[in-house]
């Protein structure tokens, strides 16, 4: 026989209702948000004084194309290449620039045009190739930037520098910064969500690395939380066999009780935080599940995605799961897309590449608009740089590679705060050296911060002597551009 | 791209004294017996039956390789090619007791590789073969093939039908016209028409017709060599074959002193010769030395054994001739600025009079007692360890744009009294957690106004770090195996976190968990990949390891609540703690929760914690109680045996009791 008035009897209703629970609150709350920080303790707040001023976006949805992308074939249609097949790219063009050491010992730098066919879509006329007949139809929600470049020439430092500002590991990601700042909105969800998929192409692609969605020196719990394909969608979602929810809730309520009156004894904040850590792990043990859970997903819907989306970890269904974190207000999604680094056989693998990314992208664009959600989603595409005009290795009609091209390479932004059916920017016909309105890798962020509300020189955190921000410490600006 | 190598140079070898002494007796005891070897080999009394011109000389006779049987280790064809002995009888047989035979309408073949005493080509050799065509049934061509490496040694007889080889080449060699059918023929052919140069070794031998049924018997080398296992007997005959041969696993000293014309030989290089052939090929000693030179390659075995099964650790090592630095301007490394050399920041202290400019004047730099800075730095560190935070908190950066220490004469004190104790680690442990700081009250004094506690306004309290957590959690449940020292290990992890990310060939690609005590070593060994690391432990604020991090984060995330509550490691823990609780806590519930309650926080629980303790157990005993199912199947989650001399029921309760346990605050929080 059990005391009715046993805590550990009480359903989650009562639970939470009870006095026991109150007081953890009230104590919590008492404790001055300035003394919260200062013993790290946030409550997924955003820092003080952010947002800077109003943002447009609430959320990001970041479509990483790991690899780097072909502009030359799918984006930066370079009409006056189709007659210099096999001509060697003028010494003034290259201009001397670094190569990469996979075709800096080649003798020649044949130019070889793109084999696909590009035409203008949308009010906004936009050049896009045939590779890509699903976003072609969104383009005037689009902002296509074609001159987005880059320091660095290799994947690592290359992927490093876009993600977290810096070449060298260590630093916070882009999403971290963004939960640092903003905090969440959501009280079943983490701030940063990442998934990963695989493209389908055979060849070997290029590794991914923790880091791009790591916290750096910035506290581990800004770091990207990955919902993945595979297992658990989150780890360590799923309680070991032969436990009960009410066996874990009647569990979590005695482990809550414990430390709440270790609380009353010691009065350190930290075990009132820790028991709310508790409380949210409960609620994502349904939320998660939820969020999974395609089922009510209409028909329509789910054929707007195409058939990948059945599958767990293809991008088509991150990019499902992708609109429905973004329905349950997470702030940072980013969707890792891999294997696109087409040094050869290019014709081969990127219409694959092309064909697992093009409807799944357009479709969220589509499903987010039809909601409303597009209006506060900041959604980017784009990699880590582009692809040579010229060929690296063997040269036919039908069959190219191309090398990494730093210098200028395309990526678009849709939804909050930017303009749809722009074209910003412009590079010589080689698509080799920018004409007009360079974005570096920094303008980029900073432009993604700026759409959030936050003003990227003001966003810092001290470390290692130095007021850290996600642009650096050299000059960057918003682009005004393709701001809406 | 190093094929994630383990060890690439330059390492220590990092061997005990007992490995040491079991290496030199090896050494000894290889050496005594190389001795017998030398003595052995000095006291053989050999006269040469040939002089070098006889050798030259020899008549070359008929070496028999094929005749009712394959040489020794020959793998022979199989399937269409497969070998037909015929006995005689009705066949045709030219020697022994029968030949070999195979009938086809096109182009067809037996043959062998792999015999394990090959033959020796020698100047002038030829090969030869009888073949017998049956003449109601003739072939169109027949062709004989060596293989000495590879194929390509091939001569035909007949029409040019067998496509195999380039015609006109010793691939594809003409030897004449069809043999007549109906009578035994001996085949004949050069063997450097087939381009097998003097020196060579056939190995493999292959029977080709074109059409018909053909006979073969009897086949083999005409040479003045000895062959297959025949030993050499004659120096002289012995030291022309090696000069053409070259033989590889013959010492490179030998070869180079026979390569010299005999006569331009150094009386060393003759005596080198003379050795190494009593010693390694004359047939005469061979029963005398062969069972010798296998004692020692069984003990080198034996060595290298011993030997591999020492760790080798990575070290760093000086270049001879120091690489030229330069700076990199806006830090790109094709953009070089002026050469730098090795110095300190001109702030600091100048390096010692006399300090060499690497890493050793480096560290006697550090270390120099003329300064207090590495000292401040090192105590402050141990501080951050025990206290939770350093009394400069930027225990990374004690430059002008860290903090200020909060106690600056504390930190002075405590660092020239590390330097005078001899920079004794052990005593500055003890100095500070036998302080009367670190050993008063960690209940948060509000009316203190101290919020950071950065003024100690009470005892230490902050959440253990991800390792020691693991660590401590594997100890109280009586999981933790202390062995030390080895490899990586590698515990626990779910799948899919190395794919997620890795190069789908690499060799990291799959995590594959271990078994066995590999899963209970200190967190330590715990095998780390950088660009995915442990993930249960990454949760916990552990760092990439990517770069250096002095100081870590202290995060409350419920990521870390469903790690402690659910990975696979913390099941089973509960469950080991579970059972241990049962064993060793006494014989009443309340003595067996005060038990396990004082093992994870080491203080006896007070009668609320006791009744909250004793309602969660009676509760989750109810239930297991009605469901037995259930109870089994939490026991079985680690997947291994639990002790079924306790009743499901309770042990099922006590796991989950035990699970509450280790995810308590305090458990976790060092206070």
């Amino acid at each position: 026989m059990f005391h009715p008035n046993d805590p550990i009897h009480l359903n989650r209703r009562q639970f939470l209702g009870h006095s026991l629970w109150s007081v953890g609150a009230a104590a919590l709350a008492s404790l001055c948000p300035e003394k919260l920080l200062a013993r790290g303790l946030r409550n997924n707040e955003p820092l003080p004084g952010l947002p800077h001023f109003a943002p447009k976006a609430r959320r990001v949805i970041y479509l990483f194309m790991s690899g780097a992308p072909s502009q030359l074939d799918m984006w930066d249609y370079k009409p006056k290449m189709a007659d210099q097949y096999d001509k060697d790219l003028p010494e003034s063009i290259r201009n001397g620039q670094r190569l990469t050491t996979m075709t800096s010992g080649q003798t020649r730098f044949p130019i070889v045009p793109t084999m696909y066919q590009f035409k203008q879509y949308g009010k906004s006329g936009a050049w896009v190739s045939e590779l890509l007949p699903h976003l072609s139809g969104v383009v005037d929600d689009l902002a296509i930037i074609k001159t987005v470049n880059t320091d660095a020439i290799n994947h690592d430092p290359a992927i490093t520098f876009i993600q977290t500002g810096f070449q060298l590991p260590g630093k916070p990601s882009l999403g971290a910064w963004v939960a640092y700042g903003l905090g969440s909105v959501n009280k079943d969800f983490p701030a940063y969500i990442v998934m990963t998929c695989k493209g389908p192409s055979k060849r070997d692609a290029q590794a991914l690395f923790a880091r791009l969605w790591g916290s750096g020196f910035l506290p581990a719990e800004y770091q990207g939380v990955a919902l993945r394909g595979k297992g658990d969608p989150v780890l360590y979602l799923t309680d070991p066999p032969g436990v009960t929810r009410d066996n874990r809730r009647r569990l979590l309520t005695a482990v809550n009780a414990l430390n709440q009156h270790e609380f009353e004894q010691s009065q350190a904040p930290e075990i009132m935080a820790r028991i709310s850590q508790y409380e949210m792990a409960f609620r994502m043990q349904a939320s998660v599940p939820d969020l999974v859970d395609l089922s009510k997903e209409p028909k329509n819907i789910i054929e707007m995605y195409g058939p990948e989306v059945s599958k767990p970890g293809s991008f088509a269904y991150n990019c499902l799961l992708a609109r429905r974190l973004a329905e349950r207000d997470v702030r940072c999604i980013q969707i890792f897309h891999r294997d696109w680094d087409h040094h050869n056989d290019l014709p081969r693998d990127l219409p694959l590449q092309c064909k697992d990314m093009d409807q799944p992208a357009a479709a969220l664009i589509k499903d987010l608009k039809q909601r409303g959600l597009l209006e506060d989603t900041l959604v980017i595409w784009g990699g880590e740089f582009g692809r040579t005009i010229y060929c690296q290795g063997a040269l036919a009609r039908d069959n190219y590679g191309r090398d990494h091209h730093p210098r200028c390479f395309t990526m678009w932004m849709a939804g909050g705060g930017v303009k749809g059916g722009v074209v910003h920017g412009e590079t010589d016909d080689f698509s080799y050296n920018i004409v007009k309105d360079p974005v570096h890798i920094r303008d980029l962020n900073a432009t993604i911060l700026h759409c959030l509300g936050i003003n990227h020189q003001r966003l810092t955190f001290p470390y290692q002597g130095l007021n850290q921000r996600l642009t650096g410490t050299e000059p960057s600006e918003v682009v005004q551009g393709i701001l809406g | 791209m190093d094929g994630n190598a383990l060890l690439p140079p330059p390492v220590v070898k990092l061997s005990t004294p007992q490995q040491e002494q079991q290496l030199a007796d090896y050494a000894r005891q290889i050496e005594n017996v190389e001795r017998v070897i030398r003595a052995g080999v000095a006291a053989v009394d050999y006269q040469d039956p040939f002089t070098p011109q006889e050798a030259q000389n020899l008549a070359p006779k008929e070496f028999i390789w094929i005749d009712d049987s394959l040489p020794e280790g020959a793998q022979p064809s199989k399937d269409e090619s497969a070998w037909n002995f015929t006995m005689g009888g009705s066949h045709p047989v030219y020697s022994g007791g029968c030949a070999h035979s195979q009938t086809s309408d096109k182009t067809a073949q037996h043959f062998f590789t792999e015999a394990r005493h090959p033959l020796r080509v020698g100047k002038g050799d030829k090969l030869f073969a009888y073949v017998y065509l049956d003449p109601l049934n003739p072939p169109k061509a027949v062709m004989l093939q060596f293989n000495s490496g590879g194929w390509d040694h091939r001569a035909y007889w007949g029409e040019d039908l067998i496509d195999m080889g380039t015609t006109n080449s010793p691939g594809r060699f003409a030897a004449g016209s069809l043999p007549e059918a109906g009578r035994w023929i001996r085949l004949e052919v050069d063997a450097s028409q087939v381009g097998l140069a003097p020196g060579a070794l056939i190995n493999g031998w292959a029977f080709t017709q074109h059409g018909g049924t053909v006979y073969w018997d009897r086949a083999g080398l005409v040479s003045r060599l000895p062959q297959a296992r025949q030993p050499f007997e004659s120096l002289a005959v012995w030291d022309q074959w090696q000069r053409e041969m070259n033989t590889p696993s013959v010492p490179d000293p030998v070869r180079q002193a026979i390569k010299q014309e005999p006569a331009k030989r150094s009386a060393e290089q003759q005596k080198q010769i003379r050795e190494h052939f009593l010693e390694h090929i004359y047939g005469g000693t061979r029963p005398v030395f062969d069972p010798l030179h296998e004692k020692v390659a069984g003990l080198r075995r034996e060595r290298d054994q011993l030997d591999a099964s020492i760790p080798r650790s990575l070290i760093t090592r000086e270049l001879k001739q120091p690489r030229a630095s330069h700076i990199l301007i806006r830090g790109a490394y094709d953009n070089k600025g002026s050469q730098v050399f090795p110095e300190v920041p001109s702030v600091l202290p100048r390096l010692p009079q006399g300090a060499p400019r690497n890493r050793l004047g480096l560290a006697q730099w550090l270390v120099d007692p003329k300064h207090p800075l590495t000292a401040r730095v090192a105590v402050n560190r141990f501080w951050h360890n025990h206290f939770g935070v350093g009394l400069v908190k930027t225990t990374e950066n004690f430059g002008s744009q860290g903090e200020p220490p909060s106690h600056i004469e504390l930190l002075d004190w405590l660092a020239t009294d590390f330097v005078a104790s001899g920079w004794d680690v052990k005593h500055l442990h003890r100095l500070l957690v036998t302080s009367a700081a670190y050993r008063q009250s960690s209940r948060v004094r509000p009316e203190l106004q101290d919020p950071e506690n950065r003024l100690l306004a009470h005892g230490p309290r902050y959440r253990l770090d991800a390792e020691v957590i693991r660590d401590s959690v594997l100890a109280v449940s009586g999981l933790m195996v202390e062995k030390q020292g080895g490899r990586g290990v590698r515990p626990y992890q779910p799948e899919g976190i190395w794919e997620a990310v890795a190069y789908p060939t690499s060799t990291t690609a799959k995590y594959q968990s271990d078994s066995g005590e590999a899963l209970y070593r200190r967190s330590l060994y715990t095998f780390w990949k950088r660009t995915a690391p442990p993930p249960s432990l990454v949760t916990f604020d552990a760092p990439s390891r990517e770069s250096c991090r002095v100081r870590r984060e202290r995060t409350n995330t419920p990521l870390q609540a469903l790690a402690l509550l659910n990975d696979i490691q913390y099941v089973e823990a509960a469950l080991k703690l579970a059972q241990r609780i049962w064993r060793e806590g006494g014989g009443t519930l309340d003595q067996r929760l005060a038990f396990g309650f004082r093992l994870v926080t080491a203080r006896h629980p007070d009668p609320r914690e006791c009744e909250i303790l004793r309602s969660l157990y009676q509760a989750n005993l109810a239930e297991y109680q009605q469901n037995g199912e259930s109870a089994r199947k939490l026991l079985q989650a680690p997947g291994g045996a639990w002790d079924e001399t306790i009743p499901a029921p309770e042990l099922a309760a006590w796991t989950l009791v035990a699970n509450a346990m280790l995810n308590l605050s305090e458990t976790i929080t060092n206070n």
